[in-house]
């Protein structure tokens, strides 16, 4: 009896430390920074599905890379991380983040933020890493293509209600989100390239940067619209909502300031009779946000590719269980997820106005 | 059962140890506590210090980037026919504003052509394609690629840059900006870093773009801590020196930076520190422990000589001669003061009990002394009378004489102890007078051995043993002898007085002694007063001792203790 209760006693620390450690593992999710709102959405879904199969943290980095090192490093020294869900500030920075997962051989999946093509090549890696995002080109090609079911066969465009200077060319503005970006980029070069391919002249004549913002594209139409345009491509919903704001100001009944500068400086009368796309120029975004969704049903954006954050979180969700329980990866629709060795491409889906 | 131990020990051990143990306890946590808070606040500066070098650094480049972005911006809306003025009169412009841009340059990607420049640039020439800054940029459409700094005098870097023309894809160019590298390094001297304290750029791939060290080495051992480390920080130990290493990727390039920082004086503080800590530790302890002994003296010494005094007691030639006062605490002053008072109670009670024994064994002494038998002095005068009358006068004077010196030393001015020769004097007297009464019908001898003058014995020991053997030990039908000696024998005085009468049987001896010794048996008379007297006088030593043999005769021997004797000398 005695004998019994000194080994309870000898056990008790080690009772208390186990009871500490209730979630045996642990997955961690890092965020680029907590204001981007595709990522937020994506968070959600993903967090949805986390409940009730491992517990987690989220680490906000507030796009600082060095925060997120600092964050990764804190997670790796935790026994309890099993997993690493990463959304980089830098994706240059993923290389040197695999590098050290390795050391305490803790799996990762990047996230919206591809890394290099080199740098999976490890063996390591290879086995342990993995990318679940969208495919910037494909989204290109898919606004292109809403272009063409508007526009119709690229031999009938000249003349036809929006070639609106009859010159058969398509005179395209691009609004870009940032200089350099990788979605930006990819993007616009395809979007481009695919109208291109679609049998369409085109001739880009502005590209402005208007840093994803609602309300720096809306400052950049007002300069912009004084040049014939027939098509805007925006990399995104928000900065086309915001081309949208301007114009939608220049007929509206309250919008007298803006309807004397639009008299003066626009080559055609704005008639209101007309609808929305052809009135002024088709508009097409990417991401399907609420308020994008909003404006396709009140006519104002043409349409929209759908940047999937549910299906993106199920991907992810899908890895995670494979890489943490062995479960195999389900085999996708070819048409919404494009595997491709270790990365997962999320495709997009054409949205446009039923 | 263990011996127990001694106060000092008792006190000493566990004290010490205590005092060890909770010193040695608060040195190892104030070590542990100033070597995690000197290591954590020293790290915390460094790490601060490093972090301030990377932010230098990454907003260095976050410039260089704004810049190739600024020019992708610029060149994707120029117009397509003023495209290279427009961009040579842009990069002027830049480089007013950019002290660290050395030269920009455009090259088409399709068939690498020189396409615009600034104005004072030295490669106005077609290259020929195959330079790595261009293929490279050729192949990362996305990316701003970096080219490792030259060597030498000029530390100088190439960022080169793929630039979409989305009005003219014909017209996609990459971009070649030299960039000054000095600038940026020079914000970090080495000299900050402490000795042997360095700073290396690297690649992904662990290929040296900068190195801080006068080698402008970045050296397998280097590398080999910074592989290990990766991105974070750590201390390491390294060239013989001790060193923070902090390890980051630098944003939105490809590259890498390791900071070493000397830490040697943390190391030394510390070390230090341990020394000083034991030393005092040691010196604490050793203080204590001193003082510890000298306490516990303090204490236990006064209680060791109360205990010393204790153990004298036991023996028998204590004197209470504990009268001073021994130090120490007030409980051991009270306890000795106690002690003495209970011992001078104990040598009053004592003294009392000694001179009231005393007074007992005179008062004893006398009555015994007193009862020597009256009828001696009936019987004499009466055989006085009866020799005056028969007119033998001179018989008579005799007689008187002797009766007068007998009683005279019976009496002998009340002392209980006399000299050895006047109390012989006093047998000789009794038996002259008894041999006057009785006509000569025993004869006697005494014989006293040399030496034995100076001796004193308790009076009228002789007189009642003589008495006995005249009264009882002579045959009425032959001449009795008495014999009376005096002689020492080893340690013992002793007086032999000897008759030739019947003697007694030796159960009658037995019965004698028996009754010499029970004090139960009350005889006022001879042998057991004269036992009784010496006993009182001399102790347990003094005996009296019978041989008799019956028709032979009967000897009584009075033991004393010569020493008795010879110390009553005068």
């Amino acid at each position: 009896m005695k004998r019994n209760l000194r080994k309870i006693l000898l056990l008790l620390p080690f009772l208390a430390l186990s009871a500490c450690q209730s979630p045996s593992r642990l997955a961690q999710l890092f965020v680029y920074d907590s204001a981007d709102t595709f990522i937020n959405s994506l968070r959600v879904d993903l967090a949805k599905k986390l409940d009730g199969y491992i517990a987690y943290d989220i680490n906000y980095a507030e796009r600082k890379q060095t925060t997120q090192n600092q964050q990764t490093i804190s997670a790796l020294n935790d026994s309890r991380t099993a997993i690493l869900v990463m959304n980089t500030v830098d994706r240059l920075a993923s290389s040197a983040l695999i590098e050290k997962a390795e050391k305490k051989n803790v799996p990762i999946i990047f996230i919206n933020r591809e890394p290099l093509s080199g740098d999976f090549s490890g063996s390591w890696a290879q086995k342990n890493c993995y990318y679940v995002g969208s495919d910037p080109s494909y989204e290109g090609t898919l606004q292109a293509e809403i272009a063409g079911t508007i526009f119709g066969p690229a031999s009938s465009f000249k003349g036809s209600v929006y070639d609106k200077n009859g010159d058969g060319i398509v005179q395209v503005v691009l609004l870009k989100g940032e200089q350099g970006h990788q979605d930006a980029e990819q993007r616009s070069q395809h979007c481009i390239s695919k109208l291109k391919d679609l049998g369409y002249s085109v001739d880009v004549i502005e590209t402005a940067y208007c840093n994803w913002e609602r309300s720096v594209a809306k400052e950049t139409m007002a300069k912009l619209y004084s040049q014939n345009i027939e098509l805007l491509f925006s990399n995104n919903d928000d900065m086309a909502l915001g081309a949208i704001d301007y114009l939608e100001n220049l007929t509206s009944p309250t919008g007298g300031e803006s309807a004397s500068v639009s008299s003066s400086s626009s080559m055609y009368q704005p008639d209101p009779s007309l609808p929305f796309d052809q009135r002024y120029f088709p508009i097409i975004g990417v991401d399907d946000t609420k308020a994008g969704q909003s404006a396709i049903d009140a006519g104002t954006l043409a349409g929209t590719v759908l940047n999937n954050a549910d299906k993106q979180a199920s991907v992810i969700f899908d890895l995670m269980k494979h890489i943490l329980d062995g479960i195999p990866v389900p085999s996708y629709d070819v048409k919404s997820v494009v595997p491709n060795g270790n990365y997962y491409h999320v495709l997009g889906q054409i949205v446009q106005k039923k | 059962m263990s011996k127990p131990q001694s106060t000092k020990k008792k006190l000493i051990w566990p004290t010490s140890l205590a005092f060890v143990f909770l010193l040695t306890t608060m040195i190892l946590s104030a070590f542990f506590l100033f070597s995690t808070s000197v290591t954590s606040s020293t790290n915390e500066q460094t790490l601060a210090a490093s972090e301030q070098v990377l932010a230098n650094y990454e907003s260095y480049f976050d410039s260089v980037i704004t810049v190739s972005n600024n020019v992708l911006g610029t060149y994707s809306n120029a117009s397509e026919i003023t495209l290279a003025k427009d961009m040579g009169d842009y990069f002027d412009t830049l480089e007013t504003f950019k002290a660290e841009i050395l030269d920009m340059s455009l090259y088409k990607v399709s068939d690498a052509d020189y396409l615009s420049g600034d104005s004072k640039s030295k490669t106005k020439v077609s290259i020929n394609g195959s330079e790595s800054w261009y293929t490279s940029a050729k192949n990362n459409p996305l990316l701003n690629l970096f080219s490792p700094v030259t060597a030498g005098a000029t530390n100088t870097f190439t960022l080169s840059r793929y630039l979409t023309y989305d009005k003219n894809r014909d017209l996609d160019a990459i971009l070649k900006v030299d960039f000054d590298f000095a600038k940026i390094v020079n914000t970090v001297s080495p000299a900050s870093l402490g000795e042997g304290g360095r700073f290396i750029i690297y690649t992904k791939d662990y290929q040296k773009i900068y190195a801080s060290s006068s080698t402008g080495e970045f050296t397998p051992a280097e590398q080999t801590l910074v592989k290990d480390l990766v991105i974070g920080s750590t201390s390491v130990n390294f060239d013989g020196h001790y060193f923070y290493l902090y390890a980051a990727t630098i944003t939105n390039t490809s590259w890498r930076v390791a900071i070493f920082t000397n830490q040697d004086a943390l190391k030394t503080a510390i070390l230090r520190f341990t020394l000083i800590i034991t030393l005092v530790g040691a010196v604490v302890i050793a203080i204590f422990v001193a003082a510890l002994v000298l306490i516990a003296n303090s204490i236990t010494s006064p209680i060791k000589k109360l205990q010393k005094e204790m153990v004298e007691i036991e023996s028998l030639n204590y004197q209470p001669a504990l009268q001073s006062e021994i130090g120490g605490t007030s409980e051991v002053v009270e306890l000795n003061h106690s002690f003495n008072q209970m011992m001078g109670r104990i040598a009053e009670l004592t003294s009392a009990i000694v001179s009231e024994k005393e007074e007992q064994r005179k008062s004893e002494l006398k009555a015994l002394q007193n009862q020597i038998n009256p009828h001696f002095l009936y019987n004499t005068l009466d055989s006085i009378i009866a020799m005056i009358d028969k007119g033998e006068d001179e018989k008579a004077e005799e007689m008187i004489v002797a009766l007068s010196k007998f009683f005279r030393i019976s009496i002998s001015k009340g002392q209980a102890i006399i000299p050895l020769l006047n109390e012989i004097e006093h047998a000789r007297n009794y038996l002259l007078i008894q041999k006057m009464r009785f006509g000569d019908s025993f004869s006697y001898t005494i014989d006293v051995e040399p030496g034995l003058e100076k001796c004193d014995v308790v009076k009228l020991i002789l007189q009642p043993i003589v008495e006995n053997s005249i009264g009882h030990g002579l045959k009425e039908d032959e001449k009795g002898h008495i014999a009376i000696r005096a002689y020492s024998d080893g340690d013992y005085l002793k007086f032999d007085i000897q008759d030739n009468g019947y003697g007694m049987t030796p159960e009658k001896v037995d019965e004698l002694l028996k009754s010499l010794k029970d004090d139960t048996v009350y005889s006022g008379v001879g042998l057991k007063n004269v036992y009784q007297r010496i006993r009182i006088y001399y102790g347990e030593k003094a005996d009296v001792l019978i041989h008799s043999e019956e028709d032979v005769g009967t000897t009584v021997t009075i033991v004393i203790p010569k020493e008795e004797a010879i110390h009553h000398e005068t």
